[in-house]
């Protein structure tokens, strides 16, 4: 192996310094309101999600023909408010999307940065699943998996979260391949301290700010499976509202009110917007060299 | 570079061996279809005798093994929805998967391509702007969503379009353009990326130099040299073409694998579903070789021992 | 490569995409369109046997081909024969059918007496027609008397043997013995007046005129096509669009977009499919519905009348407060539902110790039946205003199907029954043995037992009618109504009659 020189450790300041882009700023701040309506929505939802009131179905927004000023967005089939369903979806999609994400990361760091170090027939066998897992149609895993134990919260976690590890994994392998022959590491090793020592001190913090960046896509990548196991029904029960079942319930009423379907669907094309541009300024903050991957 | 080619096809054999053994078990533990397939008034000892026949009163390892003896030679089993060899079911409709993945893909690299090209020649200016824009868009909306709300526009108000199913070439556009969009911008991005790398690279100067026109430098020199992390990031992407496929084919009832996937989910119509999974992984694992050769073939730096 | 030989490449590449698109368009455009009958169902077939399924949308294609001994004739709601003309009772035990004469299969095979008992020998065959066995069971040995005569012995009298006789489809024995069921679902041969031409899965089944057909052939309709489109927004615009001259299964929400348009027609048919809640009375799902008074509660609370004027457009018939349609024999027009009433229903959850409600477990279908979530979610939202917080677990189709024949959906649940038409079919569900029934009554089932066997039309009707009532007194069930089914055509379809059990007959239909 050769003397590769050290990639340099982020310094903090790198970290910083991705807040010089307007676009970072903004993407926070949405994802703040987002995170807001997911922890405390009776403060900003306009009416209660779950209220019925059969006689007002399908009412249009506000600026078209048959609208209720009451309803901004205008009610779903059975006469909810759309508005405040969407304030009040934001819950779960955030929820499984960032325990999913911090499972799949937790888990597939770990596995790839012990195969990696271990390397050996573990890391082969590790290398096969990941793999295997990664040639697996992801989506068709996850509808039968859901489909067949049955829609839960705790289900669609650790569904999600499973799908995502061997990206964690394979990133964390590469790096820990590259890191394992430098200096400081046989320096360590020299020392007398353990692998898991070495990986934990040495080696992680240097690619954390891979794996920051890594788990921004991720969080998108997640909430586009929550959105569409929602969609298919197979996300979490009704009538609890999601943003994917709400664009699902919506569509046989496209005819009488396109408002059902078309508003839940812009808050998750806005949230996977924000974590896609946060990844990307991350990225060119962080480490410019990684631009290219 | 043979002995690289039967090391890799080798390889493949024990992940597709697993994907199959786990997406049996997965199908199975979930019990038997016959609630699907008979009417629910059926009287048990007719119930048992069907389960019988089928074979689904037989240990699980037993029928797996059984399973794979069959299928090494072709045979999938019979779907139990449609009374028809799950192979042939599953073949039938590769043509309309085909078609609509082929399109799609066509849209976005005679799209996605020049887009790129443009952005990337007029870095900075308007048309960059655009095209990164859309881009951002293009990757961050759902396919499903898209698709509804291009039947939505194109369907429902301005009733220009048909909302679904297959067989006039105006049923292909949206579900192709659906498809094709969040390719699209993935491959406008990475083409201006690349392109840029490639458009500030010694040769374009040298080739500048030499006196050829602008269009001659940018398309011959850099576009070849782009063409390679593109080529990859195309190959790499037909793997997400399948997993968009799958819900791009409900949203607009096109009648191909990805919904004959999920129905045959829902029926528990098992040797489909393995069926698919199976061939699924197979193309995907081959359309990564596929790429990895030709990437070997275009860039003589790069060899397979 | 230079830019030219990349665009070859790509235009060869896209050749080769148009090349496996174009079978699709061909097939076979040798009957103009205005003699084509494109009919929109909302799945493929699995097969056109339609004795191996008793699904409707494989019946309708199937029937076309392979005729039925009897039908119910929408336009008269009486028994009339098709391949048969007659049917009579020799004795309570033995039953006469006389067959129609000079009728062949279109692959030459004479319909006689020995094709009838060798498709009763197939019809009772367990293993074969699981399917009909409900139908098939009562019925022991079969006679030939000579060509065109043959007798059914049944094990007991049975009332419903005319029913049964609808739901037979007489096949050609030489072709069912070379080809057998499967391959026979995949191309059928009858009588009817189309024959099969082709089926090209999951796109479309194509039948063509049999010039041989016996009878009176629907009118310029030289060609049927069966297309299955899922999705029902699809199917409404198709429909509007010109792409399909009958659509099925229209959602409630074609209707108010179809109204307006002159050259469309809507068929709204109260269908045979009989929804209600279930509130299981069986020991073994533990919960506040075992006391009856908190079953009666939720009788009171759920409005249906709101829920077919919101969400069915007023056009789904109510039932009255029993699980038997008006039609029906047994029908008692003295039971009255439980009428919407917030205050008593909550009164009475007091009374039975629940005065501030209580949590219960609703397991619903989940896109088994038409709005069927909408409807649940409803529901949901009406217990909650007397205080019962219902927990909605959401199965699909088949996982519900399966909790149901296991007798899992308890405590609470929604479903939507359609069993043979007879009134013996309809109460059988509430047997104590019987596979899926919520509640458990001798008395019950001593009257079903006596209905069944019971010749006298009006002691069969007074046997119901005390069944009905007991049902409506212990209150297993929330009856709420029928289902609806809405079909749409173009106005060149005329004498179309969908039924309510979702056939749809071609039997007088013309094509203008």
């Amino acid at each position: 192996m050769t003397d590769r020189p050290s990639p340099p450790a982020p310094s903090v300041a790198a970290h910083w310094r991705v807040l010089r882009h307007p676009s970072t700023w903004i993407s926070l701040l949405l994802l703040a309101v987002m995170v807001f309506c997911a922890i405390a929505p009776e403060l900003v939802s306009p009416h209660d999600p779950y209220q019925q009131e059969l006689s007002k179905r399908l009412l249009g927004p506000v600026f078209s023909a048959n609208a209720d000023p009451a309803h901004l967005l205008g009610t779903d089939q059975l006469g909810r408010d759309v508005l405040s369903r969407i304030i009040h979806g934001a819950r779960i999609t955030l929820l499984v999307s960032v325990l999913a994400v911090l499972m799949s990361s937790v888990l597939g760091t770990a596995v790839g940065l012990y195969a990696g170090y271990r390397g050996g027939w573990i890391d082969l066998i590790v290398m096969r699943l990941i793999d295997m897992q990664l040639a697996f149609p992801v989506i068709l895993l996850v509808i039968a998996v859901v489909a067949l134990l049955g829609p839960s919260l705790v289900t669609l976690i650790a569904i999600i979260g499973l799908s995502g590890w061997p990206r964690f994994a394979r990133v964390a392998r590469g790096s820990v391949l590259s890191a394992k022959e430098m200096d400081y590491v046989d320096a360590a090793r020299a020392v007398g301290a353990g692998s898991w020592r070495i990986m934990g001190q040495h080696i992680l913090p240097n690619i954390l700010s891979a794996l920051i960046v890594y788990a921004s896509f991720e969080l998108a990548r997640m909430v586009l499976l929550e959105a569409t196991l929602s969609f298919l029904g197979l996300g979490v029960q009704p009538p609890t509202p999601t943003w994917g079942g709400m664009i699902n319930d919506g569509r046989q009423y496209i005819f009488l009110s396109w408002g059902v379907s078309f508003f839940p669907g812009l808050a998750i094309l806005l949230l996977i917007l924000i974590f896609n541009m946060l990844g990307d300024d991350l990225r060119d903050a962080l480490d410019p060299r990684l631009a290219n991957e | 570079m043979l002995s690289y080619l039967v090391r890799r096809l080798l390889a493949t054999l024990p992940v597709l061996l697993g994907i199959s053994f786990v997406s049996f078990m997965l199908l199975h533990l979930s019990g038997d279809p016959t609630d699907y397939l008979l009417p629910i008034d059926v009287p048990e000892a007719t119930r048992q005798a069907f389960r019988h026949a089928q074979g689904f009163d037989r240990p699980i390892m037993v029928q797996f093994w059984d399973f794979l003896q069959k299928a090494v030679t072709g045979d999938f089993g019979t779907s139990l929805r449609f009374q028809q060899p799950a192979g042939s079911l599953v073949w039938e409709r590769v043509g309309a998967t085909t078609e609509l993945a082929g399109a799609a893909m066509l849209v976005a690299i005679l799209v996605g391509i020049p887009a790129g090209t443009i952005a990337a020649y007029r870095y900075g200016g308007f048309v960059d702007r655009m095209v990164r824009a859309v881009a951002l868009i293009g990757q961050a909306i759902p396919n499903f969503y898209l698709g509804v709300v291009a039947i939505i526009v194109f369907a429902v108000w301005f009733r220009v379009l048909p909302s679904g199913g297959r067989g006039s070439w105006e049923q292909l556009v949206l579900p192709a353009l659906t498809l094709g969009f969040a390719l699209v911008a993935l491959i406008a991005r990475v083409t201006r990326s690349c392109m840029l790398d490639a458009l500030r690279d010694d040769y374009i100067r040298t080739a500048r130099a030499k006196g050829l026109g602008e269009t001659a430098v940018v398309l011959k020199h850099g576009l070849r040299n782009a063409f390679i992390p593109v080529l990859t990031v195309i190959g790499l992407q037909f793997g997400l073409l399948l997993n968009g496929v799958v819900v791009t084919e409900i949203v607009f009832s096109w009648p191909g694998i990805g919904r004959l996937a999920i129905q045959s989910i829902y029926a528990r119509d098992f040797p489909v579903v393995q069926t698919i999974v199976f061939l699924s992984a197979l193309t995907f694992v081959m359309l990564n070789l596929i790429v990895d050769l030709l990437y070997a073939v275009l860039d003589p730096r790069i060899s397979y021992k | 490569m230079s830019i030219f030989e990349r665009f070859q490449s790509g235009a060869i590449g896209l050749s080769l995409l148009m090349l496996a698109g174009l079978p699709m368009l061909s097939s076979a455009q040798s009957v103009p369109r205005a003699k084509t009958l494109i009919i929109a169902q909302n799945f493929d077939p699995q097969t056109l046997w339609p004795n191996g399924t008793t699904a409707s949308t494989n019946l309708n294609a199937g029937a076309a081909v392979v005729e039925p001994l009897f039908w119910i004739n929408p336009a008269t709601n009486k028994l009339e024969g098709v391949l048969a003309t007659s049917y009579t009772l020799q004795s309570p035990t033995v039953h006469k059918i006389e067959l129609r004469r000079g009728v062949k299969f279109s692959n030459g095979e004479a319909f006689n007496a020995d094709a009838l008992i060798h498709t009763l020998g197939v019809f009772v065959d367990k293993v074969v027609t699981p399917a009909y066995s409900i139908y098939a069971a009562p019925m022991e040995k079969f006679e030939k008397v000579d060509e065109h005569t043959v007798l059914i012995h049944t094990k007991g009298p049975y009332p419903a043997m005319a029913l049964a006789l609808t739901q037979v489809y007489p096949i050609p024995p030489g072709y069912w013995k070379e080809a057998g069921p499967a391959k026979f679902g995949q191309a059928p041969v009858g009588t009817g007046p189309f024959k099969f031409t082709e089926w090209v899965k999951d796109d479309r089944v194509v039948m063509d005129r049999n010039p041989q057909y016996w009878g009176v052939a629907p009118k310029g309709i030289d060609r049927v096509v069966w297309k299955p489109v899922p999705d029902d927004t699809a199917r409404a615009v198709g429909l509007e669009a010109g792409e399909y001259d009958i659509a099925a299964s229209l959602s409630g929400a074609a209707v108010p977009r179809f109204q307006g348009q002159r050259n469309l027609q809507l068929y709204s048919v109260n269908s045979y499919r009989v929804f209600t809640m279930v509130l299981s009375a069986l020991p073994k799902h533990q919960s506040p519905l075992l006391d009856k008074r908190v079953r009666l509660a939720i009788n009171h609370a759920i409005d249906n009348n709101a829920i077919v004027k919101n969400l069915f457009f007023g056009k789904a018939q109510v039932l009255q407060g029993q699980v038997l349609r008006k039609e029906q024999m047994g029908f008692d027009p003295d039971i009255k539902a439980y009428p919407f009433d917030l205050a008593k229903a909550k009164a009475l959850l007091a009374e039975a110790g629940h005065p501030n409600g209580f949590e219960i477990d609703f397991k619903i279908p989940s896109g088994r039946y038409a709005q069927d979530r909408e409807v649940c979610e409803a529901i949901a939202g009406m217990l909650a205003k007397v205080g019962i917080k219902a927990k909605i677990i959401a199965l699909e189709g088949g996982e519900f199907l399966r909790q149901l024949r296991t007798q899992e959906l308890g405590p609470m649940s929604y479903v939507g029954l359609a069993p043979p038409d007879d009134p013996h079919f309809q109460l059988s569900q509430y047997r104590s043995d019987w596979r899926y029934t919520f509640i458990q009554s001798p008395e019950l089932d001593k009257l079903i037992d006596d209905g069944v066997k019971e010749p006298d039309v009006a002691k069969r009707t007074a046997i119901y009618k005390r069944a009905v009532r007991l049902i409506h007194d212990e209150a297993p069930a929330v009856p709420m109504f029928q289902g609806l089914d809405i079909y749409g055509s173009n106005n060149r379809v005329k004498g179309l009659r969908p039924t309510g059990d979702q056939r749809l007959f071609l039997y007088g239909v013309s094509l203008e």
